[in-house]
């Protein structure tokens, strides 16, 4: 007979099972699990990188779409299991999973096109990651409401806070996660580093009264630049040059001095998973082939210095020593403290 | 009935009870437990019980910027509850109690914003308040403004395409229990000399009322969950729960925080639920 005891106990075998079974999508044999944005980013890898890898191994490669914090999340749930072997992540994760060892280091003879990525895209990872394209901190603007540029951030600060711009203005929002790092590169260019956030706080606090909207996703803002609901805002890049060209005659972008903010896409190999398969994803990553055809289609720029790029292309990729990086370690640190002090500073 | 059959009919509810009670276990009360024991601190996958902690919650609870947050988000719940309670309401009764051949087309136009999804609502909300949008440029045309107006990012366009977005959920259940509603009630009413405004108060509305409370508590709790539409149209002025926790996990990475706040969520939806039966429960309307 079936009795609630027998029920109770059948439920608990399929709970256990369910929980010891590990995750549906996990590393095997002759296959490797990798994880990728979606929308073109997830057509970049499935069109350019995943071909050449298969030609490479003849192995299976299986897509996790996404968001790093989801995959470290992933990863960190089930260290001894993990159900990805090489992660497309963000700087902090990155580091927060070296720190807690669960990716392995990078090395020349396992992932050769490591040898061609100079160390602005490895060395703040200690090369537990290696980036295999950059974004950098720009402008978008409006060049007939805007015809002149701010050729300094200092300069960008001082015009909007005095209204030259109107209330015309968007920038990150700190619920973008990128936004402690911008926050930082604020700080720095204002005269303050990682332990004085003062001056960015300040100057954000000025200019707060021309801000139509403190974007929270990146594909706000050329929505609102080309509908017009903002004449200047904070974009990277590579977003921007994707935007300009005949559809937005009136877009421009300029990088203001004195130097970029350097975003990263750091592609790790997870501990314990399908590791020699990932060696090879990540090298495929940095291969200079694939990196092309992804420049071309999102505009991101190639990490590997053996890419060559189109002559037409050249003027959007930002010379190497114009771009900065925050100091990681430090930066995750005071994070939780700089989303306080946003939302009492500039929300509250 | 002998004890086989007896047997054989309990097996089959089991059977049948069973793959609704691994869905509620695997994917609702296991999941539940784990965001519990986050919120405490307690690392899943690592389970050191020992280091529990309730400095989250007291963070929480001790904190005016979260408090805040909290308080915006029972704000817009019961805002947007109770207007399209208002807006719904005529619209859920005509559908019920009219025999136009328009209803059928009402009743599609209402179920159109769940056709569509939350976020072409609120692409569409985008681009008709907008400051180039219909609204603007219907009103510059007239010269009843010189320079449009910003209408987006504020509690008014959260409001407004919140309200869009959830209309639905309001209209159905309304149109349900009106349609429960015995006609010729209202019609004594009027003959005992009743107006139409008096009967609307004191019959239709009373007796409407498990409808507009089943409403009230579908749309409340989508209110308190939205998370793409508060995040694309509104102000930099306040912060909902969703985005507060959305924060919390890509920004901060502080998963045990992002826990807390994801449970005080649950909480405030079971508060109101239970609140809401008791009240019918009271009032006997159930």
């Amino acid at each position: 007979m079936t009795t609630r005891r027998s029920v109770l106990k059948m439920l608990g075998t399929g709970g256990a099972l369910a929980w010891g079974g590990g995750s549906l999508v996990h590393a095997q044999g002759n296959s490797v699990t990798i994880t990728s944005l979606g929308g073109k980013w997830e057509q970049s890898i499935r069109e350019h990188f995943i071909p050449l890898f298969k030609k490479r191994t003849g192995a299976e490669v299986r897509v996790v779409l996404g968001g790093p914090s989801q995959w470290s999340a992933q990863i960190e749930a089930q260290p001894n299991r993990p159900p990805l072997d090489a992660v497309d992540n963000s700087e902090l994760l990155a580091i927060a999973l070296k720190n807690k060892g669960l990716v392995v280091k990078l090395t020349p003879d396992k992932v050769p096109n490591l040898a061609h990525t100079p160390d602005l895209f490895r060395k703040p990872f200690d090369d537990y990651g290696a980036s295999y394209q950059d974004s950098t901190s720009a402008l978008c603007r409006n060049r007939h409401k805007i015809p002149q540029e701010a050729k300094t951030w200092p300069e960008f600060f001082e015009r909007a806070a005095k209204g030259e711009f109107g209330r015309s203005i968007t920038l990150p929002d700190i619920s973008y996660p990128w936004a402690p790092h911008i926050i930082w590169h604020f700080a720095t260019v204002l005269g303050g580093g990682v332990d004085n956030l003062d001056p960015a706080f300040e100057a954000l606090k000025k200019i707060k009264p021309y801000i139509v909207k403190f974007w929270s996703t990146a594909l706000e803002v050329g929505r609102m630049v080309v509908s017009k609901e903002v004449d200047i805002g904070y974009l990277w890049d590579g977003r921007i040059t994707a935007m300009m060209g005949e559809k937005n005659p009136t877009l421009a972008f300029n990088r203001p001095g004195p130097n970029s903010l350097v975003t990263l896409s750091p592609a790790q190999v997870v501990k314990g998973g399908n590791e020699k398969l990932a060696f090879e994803w990540v090298n495929t990553l940095l291969d200079p082939e694939p990196q092309l055809q992804y420049y071309k289609l999102i505009n991101f720029t190639p990490t590997n210095s053996k890419v060559i790029i189109p002559d037409n292309m050249k003027a959007n990729i930002m010379p190497l020593n114009e771009g900065v990086t925050p100091p990681y370690s430090e930066l995750a640190k005071v994070t939780s403290r700089i989303v306080d002090r946003w939302n009492r500073e500039i929300r509250g | 009935m002998t004890r086989s059959s007896t047997d054989l009919g309990q097996l089959a509810r089991i059977v049948l009870l069973l793959p609704a009670t691994i869905i509620v276990v695997v994917g609702y009360v296991l999941p539940s437990l784990v965001l519990a024991a986050l919120s405490f601190g307690i690392v899943p996958g690592v389970w050191v019980f020992s280091e529990a902690t309730t400095s989250h919650y007291m963070r929480l609870l001790g904190d005016i910027y979260y408090l805040r947050v909290v308080g915006y988000t029972l704000f817009l719940g019961i805002v947007v509850s109770v207007l399209t309670a208002v807006l719904a309401f005529p619209v859920g009764y005509y559908l019920a109690r009219s025999r136009s051949r328009l209803t059928s087309l009402y009743a599609v136009l209402t179920f159109t914003p769940l056709a569509v999804g939350m976020n072409m609502v609120t692409l569409g909300w985008m681009i008709i308040l907008g400051k180039t949008g219909f609204i603007n440029a219907l009103l510059l045309q007239t010269g009843a403004i010189n320079d449009p107006l910003q209408l987006l990012y504020g509690w008014g366009a959260v409001i407004v395409a919140m309200v869009h977005v959830v209309f639905t959920f309001m209209v159905l259940p309304i149109e349900a229990v009106v349609r429960q509603i015995d006609p010729s009630l209202e019609k004594a009413a009027r003959i005992l000399g009743a107006g139409p405004i008096r009967t609307f108060i004191e019959v239709v509305l009373p007796l409407s009322l498990p409808g507009i409370a089943a409403g009230f508590l579908i749309v409340f709790l989508q209110v308190c969950g939205a998370f793409v539409l508060p995040l694309l149209l509104g102000g930099q002025g306040f912060t909902l729960m969703p985005i507060a926790i959305w924060e919390q996990i890509t920004v901060s990475f502080d998963r045990s925080f992002a826990a807390t706040l994801s449970v005080a969520l649950i909480l405030i939806s079971i508060v109101v639920m239970l609140l809401q039966m008791r009240i019918m429960r009271e009032k006997s309307l159930v």
